[in-house]
């Protein structure tokens, strides 16, 4: 039995090292903030982004308005930004940028931007960092 | 008398004009049915982010439809730069410019459109609207034009507690204006019954000293608030089918129709209306007891930073919710009797039903795992308190400074408390990781999930704090995993921030339950690089792997206690390793010896009233049963003591 667990255990971290599967460790795949925008296939998916946090009130990059909180922010990289709801990463305020680039691990999800003007909704991926 | 009566009128003009505003011939005045019982006045900030949320939101002032007993007028713009983005110019919202607009909404029928398209608009050119002046001036052309019996102000864009509030990107970028400047634009201007805060954070402490005698009632957020904001129709509805309602039921009213808007929602919401007649009594008590907090330190600074660290906390984790911080404090200066009352008048006071009019909160569906916040122990109102842990500090600059709180509240109790409890007392030394961040689970055979052996991970942080994933997701130092009983999978563990307190981190297996004496054995997965793999803590080094079982509980001992869990002398809660942050960045990962661990460090000791809690907690965990009461304290709330300096 010990011997079987042992084995057990051996195989399932060996196993989940490379892939991310249900009932094992989570091993998040490393994307670009332009992968989050651009590939809706990542939904539900959770992945490692880096860029800069952008303050909920530095001028807007993202699309649309915040997904879910007025104090959502952005992940800049690259000069395109994703909405990320959730706390603040370390070293970024509300009212101003971060200095340096953060390293976030976060769910993709998807809205629908509301039809504004003469643009149908459309749906749009942001980020959900875990509290 | 026809005389004086010109010359009232020619004044009433001359101060329009020079506030920028004046009779606009709008559909203003008492619409012929005497005076309106109620003027709605909404201070619409959308030259920001929030700019397609307000033109959604003057739609929905739009579709509560006209009542000439309320009166709906706003003052708006919106974004250039965030309307670009969906292709659209002015016309998008109705408008021929991006400039502000004053607006009153006069023509029943719903909106018909986005943006004002169901009164009279009148341009006024684009102005700062995080200018005091700017703000002074809508009142006053709003109570000029759309006199009523009451008013309610609405105050809609971002907000950030006593760091600031409203912002204008054309104008002034980043900026906000301060809560003093917004007490400026206000004073004097006659009495603004309610006044609402649509946004952010803004239920504090330090905003209602600011709004002593400028308004009656006020109307906020503790945490942050959903994108959508009021639900302007059920708002508007509500005074319509109510319009004699007086300013105290309208401003229940508000927390009441905002808190059911939101059912469902993934976002959690509070809410919370204040009566500030009884700020004064509150602040009395409050002053009391800053003073003699003053007074313990710098003996009491370590309870007050543990009682803190305890407490229902915000976005800005130094907004600390004041009752949750006076029962988080209580149970740890048990026997101060003097203390102890002065706690309870400011509890007393703060839920007096003469100050505390409403309070509302709610976890949304997307609490925890999914961004949301946890504010279930939000009472309505928080006041600054860092407690000096990890990020939970004054900035050393700028709006979240002390020394800008002090700018800001000179004369209080409370800041002069804080000045020596956050200026005097060392800040908590942290290690900062990098992107080398500690990261552990334990895992256990994937065969006890259908068995239904729950293994819970525990962590006994520096702090003297015990962490779970199965009561909340987040710790001073790092973020849970989902429970692994919930998810029905066979590992949890954490992973820790990049900045975690220096100390050492006891992971523990406990087993909740075992319905099948499976007697899972385990390991510890862990690693310092998030891009790399797992090492096995007991697997690498050839150890056997530790085995757990119900046969010998912790909970039929009295008196258990850290050493003798770390002695092996229970089979249902193991010690597995300690990580070691000392203070050269030189992480480690150990399991101490058994013989050895008391004379390693202090001996921690568990109190009975911590075991009491436990207890009830596995006890209510294995019945499948909540322990929580309404308002008891968390698990975590109850420190195991640490050297001393602990309960």
């Amino acid at each position: 039995m010990r011997l079987l667990a042992a084995a057990g255990i051996a195989f399932l971290l060996a196993a989940c090292r490379p892939a991310n599967s249900g009932g094992q460790i989570p091993s998040p795949l490393r994307v670009t903030v332009h992968d989050v925008l651009t590939q809706p296939g990542l939904v539900g998916k959770t992945v490692v982004v880096s860029g800069r946090c952008l303050g909920y009130s530095v001028p807007t990059v993202a699309a649309g308005s915040p997904p879910i909180t007025r104090s959502d922010w952005q992940l800049e990289d690259g000069g395109e930004a994703v909405w990320v709801t959730g706390p603040l990463p370390e070293g970024c305020s509300a009212t101003a940028g971060a200095a340096t680039r953060t390293e976030l691990t976060a769910a993709v999800a998807q809205d629908t931007l509301p039809a504004l003007g003469g643009q149908e909704p459309r749906p749009r991926q942001y980020l959900v960092a875990r509290r | 008398m026809r005389a004086v009566s010109w010359m009232a009128i020619l004044a009433g003009v001359l101060l329009g004009a020079a506030c920028g505003g004046g009779p606009t011939g709008d559909g203003g005045g008492g619409g012929g049915g005497g005076t309106p019982e109620w003027t709605v006045m909404v201070y619409l900030a959308g030259d920001n982010s929030l700019a397609v949320q307000g033109i959604l939101d003057l739609d929905e002032m739009e579709d509560a439809g006209v009542d000439p007993r309320v009166r709906v007028v706003a003052q708006a713009e919106f974004s250039p730069d965030v309307l670009q983005q969906y292709q659209c110019t002015a016309a998008c919202f109705n408008r021929p410019n991006f400039n502000t607009f004053r607006y009153a909404i006069t023509q029943a029928g719903g909106s018909a459109k986005n943006g004002p398209d169901r009164g009279v608009v009148t341009d006024i050119g684009n102005v700062d609207m995080t200018d005091p002046n700017t703000l002074r001036a809508f009142v006053q052309w709003a109570q000029q034009n759309h006199p009523a019996k009451r008013y309610l102000l609405v105050l809609w864009n971002h907000g950030g507690g006593y760091t600031g509030l409203i912002q204008d990107e054309t104008s002034a970028g980043s900026g906000l204006m301060t809560v003093d400047e917004m007490r400026t634009a206000l004073a004097g201007l006659g009495p603004i019954d309610v006044i609402d805060f649509d946004m952010c954070l803004m239920a504090g402490y330090e905003t209602l000293v600011k709004l002593d005698g400028i308004a009656s009632f006020a109307v906020l957020s503790e945490e942050v608030v959903p994108g959508e904001g009021n639900p302007y129709a059920d708002i508007i509805n509500a005074l319509q089918a109510a319009p004699t309602m007086d300013a105290r039921a309208a401003a229940a009213m508000l927390v009441d129709r905002f808190h059911a808007s939101f059912q469902g929602n993934k976002a959690s919401t509070t809410k919370s209306a204040y009566d500030l007649a009884g700020l004064a009594s509150f602040e009395t008590a409050l002053g009391a007891l800053a003073s003699d907090l003053q007074a313990g330190l710098p003996g009491l600074g370590a309870t007050i930073s543990q009682a803190a660290q305890a407490s229902q906390k915000f976005s800005f984790p130094e907004l600390t919710d004041i009752v949750n911080f006076l029962d988080s404090l209580e149970v740890r200066v048990q026997g101060q009797t003097a203390l102890q009352n002065k706690i309870a008048a400011v509890r007393a006071q703060a839920l007096a039903p003469s100050f505390r009019v409403n309070a509302r909160a709610r976890n949304g569906t997307g609490s925890g795992q999914q961004g949301a916040a946890d504010v279930s122990r939000a009472t309505g109102l928080h006041i600054v308190l860092p407690s000096g842990s990890g990020q939970d500090v004054f900035a050393q600059s700028g709006p979240q400074s002390l020394a800008a709180y002090q700018a800001l509240y000179p004369s209080k109790p409370w800041t002069q408390f804080l000045t020596a409890f956050a200026g005097g007392q060392p800040a908590t030394p942290v290690v900062d990781q990098g992107n080398q961040r500690f990261e552990a689970y334990l895992v256990w055979e994937p065969q006890a999930v259908p068995a239904g052996a729950d293994v819970d991970f525990w962590v006994l942080e520096p702090n003297g704090n015990i962490y779970i994933p199965a009561f909340g997701s987040v710790t001073p130092n790092g973020t849970m995993s989902n429970d692994s009983y919930a998810d029905g999978v066979n590992f949890e563990g954490y992973l820790t921030n990049r900045f975690v307190e220096q100390g050492d981190y006891d992971i523990f297996a406990n087993l909740w339950r075992d319905p099948q004496n499976f007697h899972p054995a385990y390991d510890l997965a862990y690693r310092y690089d998030q891009t790399a793999g797992f090492a096995l803590f007991y697997t690498d080094q050839s150890l056997p792997l530790p085995v757990l079982s119900l046969q010998v509980s912790w909970l039929d001992d009295p008196t258990p206690t850290i050493a003798e869990i770390k002695g092996g002398a229970y089979t249902d809660l193991q010690y597995v390793a300690t990580q070691s942050y000392p203070s050269a960045p030189a992480p480690s990962l150990r399991r101490e010896p058994a013989p050895g661990v008391a004379s390693l460090r202090a001996p921690r000791a568990l109190t009975p009233a911590q075991v009491a809690v436990l207890r009830q907690a596995v006890t209510a965990h294995r019945l499948g049963t909540s322990f929580r009461a309404p308002g008891s304290p968390r698990l975590w709330d109850l420190p195991f003591g640490r050297g001393g300096s602990g309960r």
